[in-house]
């Protein structure tokens, strides 16, 4: 399966925060054959292990997040029929309007979210995102099934096939976190391949749109000594600040901040330096908004590190990522844990 | 019915760009047509009825739909563009776009974790996007597009029961009632017209309303339905499942009220379900047809349609079914009328 292959499973698989379960099937499916050991847990977390007898103290933890932005029901207007919806993580609300959705009630059904005509639109409010309260889903059906199908509690996830941009680039909803899980899964395909022999956990975490609490939880269970998070963050585009160096194709972006362990920072820009790998460097001047500041703190605390892949337009439907920038990354990673020696890393 | 609407809904075309909407139709229509191509690239279709008429009839709907079209590409290759009839910039926000040689865009905004305050909720005008096309330099951007290249949203055709999801309903739904009504045969002689660039001001129907130059007028039309949630009662304009949509006045034409009063007529003879569009608002190529030559008397029907101008358009498939039976009745008293 080529990347683009697994991405656009990856992001088809309903995973809207709370309900992952449908995306640790595709991600379990993906892995089999790789990794020795799956287990959940009561968050729900998905925890790959490699070569699960080796020591965990010398293990290496990996961390992408599976859970994706959404909505969440909130009522059926009987009225309409339309759903009423509240956000499940940090959905753009400005690209909302005629949003095409998956409701997953009873069954998945299509729906659109509304999109209000201009001349219901109040002046100061023209050019105004409107707020969630007053948004609402169209499923086409009347009230009568649609209070059948679905009920408060049911997720709604973007709907959009995954567009290729050029040879190398893929637009499409949810590559927030799901070229973070590419990369995962894989580094640990390379990893395998190569013969590493140390621990490797590979967790896909849940809940982090919506506060971490997954790696919270996966983070403190794992004895691994020394943890990466595997995220997206902002790559060069209009509106991001001049001094965003990465941009889509400069390979991975190594993370410093000062709660990320510097020997881990260091360790990886040595390696991708030594094997080519491009990367940039994403400086951040406290914590880093990832699973990795749940991850460092977990138990009695982890040496960790963090690799973004640099996306644009982030929570929207047109999230672009470049595929070499997924490769580049599981590289750096897989290079990392196949590091023999603790001094190494 | 639904099937035609896909084909035609799933063809890409913006006003001034409707070539391959017209192939479509022509090969949907089949031979034996006496069809003309204008200088404008309406399609005229003189249809031959088992009887002939006394008056002149034209059926038409407009075959572009809305989209973009590209301005300039920047040296880091994006895309700008302008909007090809009215387009509210937060149905394109985070939406993607075609060209016509399949090239994807995607419409960037900035990230809204960078955005402080009012920023977060602003819409940006659409002088204000770009796409990206997955380019990373101007020359590289320029072999996949060029100035004055247009696309359309992209859009997955979606059943949900009775009602269908779509770009382009406005006004592939007309075209597929006309194409409908062609292949399966008329009373009266009449004259099907499929007009072009009617999103930018109603152009091809102005020139093709005066080479047919018809007694009477059938405009078949996509138009708002607002009959969503939260909206008060009085400003719904139509209502889906409610029938076909006759207007009375709109921003390009105040109709006849004898002609209004029979269209209600025929709907109510015929028993097919027919709604006021309660608002004055929207106009189409009416506003060009009515005034043509020494002045067509004109009539609009529409299907209501929800989003419209959007890459998700929503109407039920029972009012374009009531819309297909009107027209064609209404089409028939026009043509048989003493006057």
């Amino acid at each position: 399966m080529t990347t683009k292959e697994l991405l656009v499973r990856l992001t088809a698989a309903p995973s809207v925060s709370g309900a992952e379960n449908a995306a640790a099937g595709v991600i379990a499916d993906a892995l089999a054959g790789t990794a020795d050991l799956f287990e959940t847990d009561p968050l729900c977390n998905l925890k790959a292990t490699l070569n699960p007898d080796a020591p965990a103290e010398d293990g290496l933890l990996l961390l992408a997040h599976m859970d994706k932005i959404g909505f969440i029901v909130t009522g059926v207007d009987e009225a309409t029929g339309f759903l009423r919806i509240e956000k499940c993580g940090g959905s753009d609300l400005r690209c909302a309007p005629a949003m095409r959705v998956k409701v997953l009630g009873k069954r998945a059904l299509p729906g659109v979210i509304i999109s209000t005509p201009p001349h219901l639109a109040t002046p100061d409010a023209a050019n105004k995102a409107l707020p969630v309260d007053k948004l609402g889903v169209d499923c086409g059906l009347p009230y009568e099934d649609m209070k059948d199908l679905v009920v408060p509690g049911d997720r709604v996830m973007e709907d959009y096939p995954l567009y290729e941009l050029g040879e190398t680039k893929v637009c499409g909803p949810y590559l927030d976190d799901c070229a973070g899980v590419a990369a995962v899964i894989r580094a640990a395909g390379i990893y395998k391949e190569k013969g590493g022999t140390r621990r490797l956990e590979c967790v896909f975490t849940t809940r982090e749109e919506v506060g971490g609490q997954g790696a919270e939880t996966a983070s403190f269970t794992s004895g691994c000594g020394a943890a990466i998070a595997v995220d997206v963050s902002f790559a060069k585009a209009p509106g991001v600040p001049e001094t965003v160096e990465a941009a889509l194709g400069s390979g991975p972006m190594i993370g410093c901040a000062p709660v990320l362990h510097k020997d881990i920072s260091d360790r990886l820009k040595a390696l991708a330096e030594e094997k080519n790998i491009p990367y940039t460097v994403e400086v951040m001047g406290r914590s880093t908004g990832t699973d990795a500041d749940d991850a460092l703190t977990a138990g009695g605390g982890k040496k960790t590190g963090l690799i973004s892949i640099p996306l644009r337009n982030m929570h929207t439907p047109d999230e672009t990522a470049d595929v070499r920038d997924i490769e580049a990354a599981a590289s750096l990673l897989a290079a990392f844990a196949l590091c023999e020696k603790e001094d190494d890393r | 019915m639904k099937e035609l609407m896909k084909t035609l809904c799933s063809v890409d075309g913006t006003s001034g760009r409707e070539t391959r909407v017209r192939e479509t139709i022509l090969s949907l229509i089949g031979d034996g047509h006496d069809t003309r191509v204008d200088a404008l690239g309406n399609l005229i279709v003189n249809v031959k009825g088992r009887e002939r008429a006394k008056n002149k009839v034209m059926l038409s709907a407009h075959m572009d739909e809305v989209g973009v079209i590209a301005s300039y590409i920047t040296g880091a290759g994006l895309v700008k563009f302008t909007n090809v009839g009215s387009i509210q910039p937060s149905a394109l926000l985070g939406k993607t776009v075609k060209f016509e040689n399949g090239t994807v865009g995607a419409v960037g905004v900035k990230p809204v974790h960078l955005c402080d305050g009012d920023e977060r909720t602003a819409l940006p005008a659409i002088k204000d996007l770009y796409l990206d096309i997955g380019a990373e330099s101007k020359e590289e951007a320029e072999k996949l597009v060029r100035p004055g290249d247009t696309a359309v949203f992209t859009s997955v055709w979606t059943e949900m029961g009775d009602r269908v999801l779509s770009k382009a309903l406005d006004d592939r739904t007309g075209c597929a009632i006309l194409v409908d009504l062609i292949r399966a045969g008329v009373k009266y002689d009449l004259t099907v017209v499929f007009n072009t660039m009617e999103e930018v001001g109603a152009r091809g129907a102005k020139a093709a309303a005066f080479s047919v130059a018809p007694d009477y007028a059938i405009v078949l039309e996509s138009t708002t339905a607002a009959d969503v949630i939260g909206a008060p009662e009085d400003k719904r304009v139509c209502l889906l499942g409610e029938g076909a949509v006759i207007n009375f006045m709109d921003r390009g034409t105040v109709y006849d009220r004898a002609l209004y009063d029979k269209a209600f007529a025929v709907a109510n003879e015929n028993g097919i379900p027919l709604q006021p569009k309660t608002a004055v608002a929207g106009g189409n190529d009416a506003g060009s047809i009515h005034v043509s030559r020494g002045g067509v008397k004109t009539v609009t029907l529409d299907v209501p349609t929800r989003y419209i101008h959007s890459p998700s358009s929503v109407c039920d498939i029972n009012d374009v079914k009531a819309l297909r039976a009107l027209a064609e009745k209404l089409a028939e008293a026009f043509a048989s009328a003493d006057e």
